[in-house]
């Protein structure tokens, strides 16, 4: 061993020191970045002696990352549900407000009350008349909000599709550079960072697997296994977002009018699919818009027409209240007061002018028709799918059924979102950046670059020496 | 590759992440202590939230018909004095009659008496509670009885054409004090075709004295419990007592011979009798119809009372534990505070 080989040794450790200051300084800037991952050098041993840094490897833990990309995906299902049912609550109102369905059919039922103990009071005919109105106007409201729930829920859908494929050719383009860049030996832990970022952005909006081929290469599938990546981004389609029709018909039997469906690689990710995605905003979009949606408006629609076909039916058919294919309910012309109607038809029956004549109606303290419809508040309906109950029961029923969805998703949303913090935490801390251990790295490679230069002053005196012999 | 086992993020996220789930707690915990219930029922509650639901529809019919029964209660209190300033009245002039009827001095008396009387009856039958006429059966809106501008039945008139058509038929005419008391038989005769029964028959009283309608109204007094709610100045009771008031007015009582008086006066006694207990019958029954809304009522109130419980039971939260939560999660916070800047000063940097 020569006096110039420990100048060629002490010269490349000062090269791996800066080198490594440098990959120190990248730690430092990401610190703040949840995402990104601290990278770190291997370095090793040349012969005879001196160091290298041979790559550049970053700190990762697979179990950890897919445990919150699983936790992300399902807490944006759950938050994506419980935040539509929270914008309908908001219309419908607490379990006490005056405004819910279930508040305005007891208002209904007392201003009838009222009435019939002076059914002589025309200011009563018309609080009755204006308590229908409430009624059909908070049904109307409720519908309205279910529409909008819908129609939201598909235009989230459209969006989506456009965001997801913006990621995945995002993804491609920088899973091309993580390919070539491994290939080729460089350092692609940036890349790498920012593939897992696109990968967790994805995640939320469906669920996802991802799998690794060799040179890095990622395979992305959703959690149902439609591929949405490999080699090449697969193409999201969501035809026509805009021929949407929120309207549910009345008649059960009535067909839907058709939703737009979500292919992902040509395969629909909806529930009636064979490869139906689990997790996502999307897909709690597409339960809202297809599940929660339709059966809430035909709880809704199953009270108007129950109001307005049995309730306050004259010989069997609808009167004063009356419906539209859609469920909308408003308040029959003939006896409406405030477009020329005659209210006291409220009293005297004979609201629908093909119904028979009342006998005794039409004396001003004539109550049989009040007390009847009275009575008819307590009648007991039995439904297509077996539930029975009264006017009310069906209301609260309907409000029991919604709030039950409500408080899942609401739990479940809570609950993911701890899981997902917890995750985040835990993976951060796993792979995440120290700033007290950069610091002291820094200082270590501080001495390690004092001693090198000592030893090249070292070796330079002792040449200086050696030359000065004469 | 670290020996550390907690990132710089983490470290200064973690404090932030836990006060905003404070905050979050306490805005809940404030809320529940200032109201006594969940902050957000339908949340807390899930399905089970239709009993809640329920119970609040029945409440609110529940309040509706105690305040409707109340109404009632109070209409039938009307009705009831009514009645009973028409009894008193009756049973003066019925008292009256049978204790000197046939005299000269209190014949006069008992003719005035009756006078009022049927101005008496005719205003308490007209009585209204609100906008509502309280013996007009079914037809609320309508006085019961007819009455002229001098506010006496019109068909009292035409009574005492009858009178005096009868007397011009006697010889001499029109001289009452003639009138034997087999004429007085035969003009009050019991038969609807005589000549003075045909003014108090049914079609002739519904078409010439009273505007009411046979046909009553019910009102609903429970969920499954009806009443009768009016009354008819078509009975039979108030058709009686007029009866025996026109015939003490109307007939000249105080210029008729003692054997015709006599005819006259126990006709008179016979007919008001029966009518005021048809008055005291129905009056019994209005009493049970009251009787029976101060029973629904009670029902009904404590009615209230446990759906009010029930409400609450499944409402309400433990306010001495929500208050003690706020107490706590408010430690946590100024805790949390401390922590966030202790641990943002907290760096190797400043000891470099």
């Amino acid at each position: 061993m020569s006096l110039l080989s420990v100048f060629n040794n002490a010269r490349s450790s000062l090269s791996v020191t800066s080198q490594q200051s440098a990959l120190i300084a990248r730690n430092v800037a990401n610190a703040d970045d949840p995402t990104a991952t601290r990278k770190y050098a291997n370095q090793i041993s040349e012969k005879p002696g001196a160091v290298k840094i041979l790559s550049i490897a970053q700190s990762s833990d697979p179990a950890l990352y897919r445990t919150m990309v699983k936790a992300q995906a399902s807490h944006a299902t759950n938050e994506t549900m419980a935040k539509a049912l929270d914008r309908v609550r908001d219309v419908i109102g607490d379990v006490d407000a005056p405004t819910s369905p279930s508040a305005k059919i007891a208002a209904l039922k007392g201003t009838l009350t009222d009435l019939a103990a002076s059914p002589e009071n025309t200011k009563l005919q018309r609080a009755a008349i204006d308590a229908a109105h409430d009624m059909a106007s908070s049904l109307n409201n409720a519908t309205k909000a279910v529409q909008t729930m819908r129609t939201d829920a598909n235009t989230e859908l459209a969006q989506g599709a456009d965001r997801l494929n913006t990621l995945l050719g995002d993804l491609e383009t920088v899973n091309n550079k993580v390919v070539g860049g491994t290939v080729s030996g460089k350092d692609v832990t940036d890349e790498i960072d920012q593939r897992d970022r696109l990968v967790s952005e994805i995640s939320s909006l469906v669920g996802v697997s991802t799998r690794y081929r060799a040179n890095n290469d990622l395979v992305l599938s959703t959690d149902s296994g439609i591929v949405m990546f490999e080699t090449r981004a697969r193409s999201v389609e969501f035809a026509n977002p805009s021929n949407f029709n929120p309207a549910i018909p009345l008649d059960p039997a009535t067909p839907l009018p058709a939703a737009p469906e979500l292919k992902i690689d040509g395969v629909s990710i909806g529930t009636g699919s064979s490869m139906a995605v689990r997790d996502g905003s999307l897909v709690a979009a597409i339960r809202i818009r297809d599940e929660v949606g339709v059966e809430m408006q035909r709880q809704f629609n199953q009270i108007s027409s129950t109001l307005a076909g049995k309730t306050f039916a004259e010989d069997g058919a609808a009167s004063l209240f009356e419906l539209s294919a859609n469920g909308f309910v408003s308040v029959a012309a003939s006896v409406d007061y405030r477009v020329g109607g005659d209210p006291t038809k409220l009293r005297d029956g004979n609201i629908n002018p093909g119904s028979t004549a009342l006998p005794g109606a039409g004396e001003a303290g004539y109550a049989t028709r009040l007390n009847e419809l009275i009575d008819r508040f307590s009648d007991v309906h039995t439904l297509a799918n077996g539930e029975s109950g009264t006017l009310s029961d069906l209301a609260a029923g309907s409000m029991s059924w919604f709030e039950g969805k409500r408080a899942e998703a609401r739990d479940g949303a809570s609950y993911q979102s701890i899981m997902v913090s917890r995750a985040r935490e835990t993976l951060s801390n796993e792979t995440g950046v120290n700033l007290d251990e950069e610091m002291s790295r820094l200082m270590e490679l501080e001495r390690s670059y004092q001693a090198a230069s000592k030893l090249i002053q070292t070796v330079g005196d002792l040449l200086d020496r050696l030359l000065a012999i004469r | 590759m670290t020996n550390f086992l907690v990132s710089s993020l983490s470290l200064s996220s973690a404090p932030r992440s836990s006060v905003s789930r404070v905050q979050q707690d306490l805005v809940i915990a404030q809320k529940e202590v200032v109201t006594g219930r969940f902050a957000d029922v339908g949340l807390s509650l899930g399905v089970s939230v239709g009993r809640t639901i329920s119970m609040r529809s029945e409440m609110a019919g529940n309040e509706k018909l105690t305040s409707a029964n109340t109404q009632l209660a109070q209409r039938f209190a009307t009705m009831q004095s009514a009645l009973e300033t028409t009894s008193q009245a009756g049973e003066g002039l019925l008292n009256s009659l049978i204790s000197g009827g046939d005299r000269d001095a209190s014949a006069k008396a008992n003719k005035n008496a009756a006078n009022n009387n049927i101005g008496q009856l005719v205003g308490a039958l007209n009585s209204s509670f609100g906008s509502r006429y309280l013996f007009s059966g079914a037809k609320t809106n309508t006085p019961p009885m007819k009455v002229d501008a001098s506010n006496a039945p019109p068909e009292l008139a035409a009574v005492k054409t009858a009178w005096q058509d009868f007397l011009g038929t006697l010889t001499p005419p029109d001289d009452p004090s003639i009138v034997t008391g087999a004429d007085m038989e035969a003009f009050l005769k019991d038969d609807p075709s005589g000549p003075f029964e045909k003014f108090f028959t049914d079609a002739n009283w519904t078409a010439n004295w009273s505007d009411a309608s046979d046909q009553q109204t019910q009102a609903r007094i429970g969920e499954n419990e009806t009443i009768t709610s009016s009354a008819s100045a078509n009975d039979k009771a108030f058709r009686d007592v007029m009866k025996a008031y026109v015939m003490t007015a109307s007939f000249d009582i105080d210029l008729l011979g003692s054997e015709a008086r006599q005819v006259l006066t126990s006709r008179a006694i016979d007919t008001l009798s029966g009518g005021l207990s048809n008055i005291r019958e129905l009056r019994s029954e209005i009493g049970i119809g009251e009787e029976r809304i101060a029973r629904t009522n009670e029902g009904l109130k404590s009615q209230k009372m446990v759906l009010k419980l029930a409400i609450g039971e499944e409402e309400s939260v433990d306010v001495y534990e929500a208050s003690t939560r706020v107490t706590n999660l408010m430690n946590t916070l100024e805790t949390s505070y401390a922590l966030t800047a202790r641990i943002s000063r907290l760096s190797l940097l400043n000891y470099l």
